[in-house]
């Protein structure tokens, strides 16, 4: 018998401290194994965020560096700039690119950074404990909207495919999931075609993976994947938003 | 003919790869907690594998090796 | 104005007071807790402080109506001349404060052997440090600033000055962010000395009571 699936080389063996079906641990699983496939381990330096994977550092297999919340996309562009033939990547949550690192990953877009940002979209604050996010659903319930998102009060969800597409700079940017195997596999082509993006030198690529919070959602993990499906996919729609190659 | 290894002590017990299983030969095994306090799973019919690595796949801890 | 409670009530209470300040004075208003206070679990009662009356808003941006003038709230003064006349007024402001705002508790002060000035967690530890240090004939007090800014220097200078007194210990959680306000305060009357722990550790009371200990060795 031959080995038809294993942990990549690209992950370290430290076990994930992550909730029990927490998304993060596929998507780190795939963005490593991109990164072995392409055979850019060893030229790969990552960012991590400020959230439930503050510590990346410990599972990528690669050099990374902390940055301040939302602060990922800065670090990364002095990296890239000082280092233009290594690869680049930043992996964040939606409180940090999307909220505290509104500014900064619009402005990494615009500039055309030739980064990779993978962005992990689970339409709440994780690691605070679950209040509401710029990508909380409307009616959805947290801690700070305990009778459910009210448009009227607290305004609408922020759409970061759609918007950061509209800039001149950004040069690939798809929006996936990771809710069932079929997507998980797709997941994992655009995430490869984003570092693909970065070797051809083709600018500013971003990958929105749209994931689960099973604990702050009040939800067992397979029951949490369905209301992502249910929920988050009509309302953020998957597909490719940007592509100058094509 | 298809062989799956899992390592119960990393697993959560989120029965994630339970789910995603096309032939519906894994569980929780309740019989048995790992050092986190977990139900770990297992495969309880491994002749009807056939090595998709769905379970693999889908697994948020990289628990699984899928052999074939 | 920087507050730092030492247990739960103290901190429901200075924090309901803290807005009042903020409002009163318009200088921000910093609650300074620690990771203790933010882990721990105490019964508090709500309603035990009495809000303070508060100044008209005469300078608010709401709308000119029938106002004489416009309100405007700026920081920019371009004329040195202006800006320094600004200036003055802030520290008159500041002096104002000091004057009426500085909180502090005193603990088995009168007639100390070592004066210990130490804040919020820390202060509960030093209490400790108080009792086991008596059993061994040492008498240990404790000035306990509640507001750091405005830092209580004179309360601290007062303690110091006492004949009793052999030397002044800063116990902090931190590589030593209080001991130079302690140093001003007492200006060189007695010796000041540090003992902190940092990047979480707690200090433990014998560890104290050691530095205490060996401090008078050294001076005997």
């Amino acid at each position: 018998m031959a080995v038809v699936f294993q942990k990549t080389k690209m992950l370290t063996d430290a076990p994930f401290h992550y909730c029990p079906g927490c998304t993060h641990g596929i998507i780190h699983r795939l963005v490593a194994e991109s990164l072995e496939e392409l055979g850019v381990g060893g030229t790969a330096i990552g960012v991590a965020p400020v959230g439930c994977a503050v510590f990346a550092y410990d599972y990528f297999n690669c050099d990374m560096q902390e940055a301040a919340h939302g602060r990922a996309p800065a670090v990364a562009t002095g990296i890239k700039r000082v280092h233009p033939d290594k690869i680049v990547f930043t992996y964040q949550g939606d409180g940090d690119l999307a909220s505290i690192g509104a500014a900064e990953i619009v402005h990494a877009a615009a500039r055309s950074e030739n980064i990779t940002v993978i962005f992990i979209n689970n339409a709440i604050y994780g690691m605070t404990g679950g209040q509401m996010a710029p990508t909380t659903l409307p009616g959805m319930v947290t801690t700070t909207s305990p009778y459910g998102r009210d448009t009227d009060h607290c305004g609408f969800p922020v759409k970061i495919s759609e918007m950061l597409s509209t800039l001149d700079g950004s040069s690939f940017i798809e929006r996936v999931s990771v809710h069932d195997v079929p997507n998980v596999i797709r997941a994992k082509k655009a995430i490869k075609k984003a570092f693909q993006c970065q070797i051809d030198g083709k600018g500013f690529s971003l990958i929105e993976v749209l994931s689960t919070c099973p604990t702050n959602w009040g939800m067992e993990p397979q029951n949490a994947l369905n209301w992502l499906k249910d929920n988050m996919v009509p309302y953020y729609p998957l597909g490719v938003y940007k592509d100058k190659e094509a | 003919m298809a062989h799956v290894t899992f390592d119960t002590q990393r697993c959560k017990g989120c029965a994630l790869c339970v789910n995603v299983c096309p032939k519906k030969i894994l569980t929780l095994d309740k019989g048995t907690l790992n050092s986190k306090g977990y139900y770990p799973a297992r495969c309880i019919d491994e002749e009807k594998c056939i090595g998709c690595a769905n379970c693999a796949r889908m697994c948020p801890d990289v628990c699984i090796v899928v052999e074939r | 104005m920087v507050l730092a409670p030492a247990n739960l009530q103290e901190a429901v209470e200075l924090t309901q007071e803290g807005f009042d300040i903020a409002d009163t004075y318009r200088i921000p208003v910093m609650m300074l807790g620690d990771g203790m206070l933010g882990q721990v679990m105490e019964p508090v009662e709500f309603g035990t402080y009495t809000p303070r009356q508060l100044p008209e808003k005469t300078w608010a941006t709401t709308g000119r109506g029938q106002r004489p003038q416009n309100n405007i709230i700026n920081s920019l003064y371009i004329k040195p001349d202006v800006l320094e006349k600004m200036n003055r007024n802030l520290q008159k402001l500041y002096d104002e404060i000091a004057q009426k705002e500085t909180k502090y508790e005193l603990y088995n002060v009168e007639g100390a052997d070592i004066l210990v000035v130490a804040y919020g967690t820390t202060a509960r530890i030093v209490r400790n440090v108080i009792a086991q240090a008596a059993q061994e004939g040492l008498k240990v007090g404790m000035v306990r600033p509640i507001t750091l800014w405005p830092f209580p220097a004179a309360a601290i200078a007062q303690a110091a000055a006492q004949p009793s007194v052999k030397g002044v210990l800063s116990v902090e959680m931190s590589t030593g962010q209080m001991v130079d306000d302690v140093k001003i305060a007492v200006n060189g009357a007695k010796p000041v000395t540090f003992y902190g722990r940092s990047g979480g550790m707690i200090p433990l009371p014998q560890d104290i009571l050691a530095h205490i200990q060996s401090f008078l060795g050294g001076k005997a």
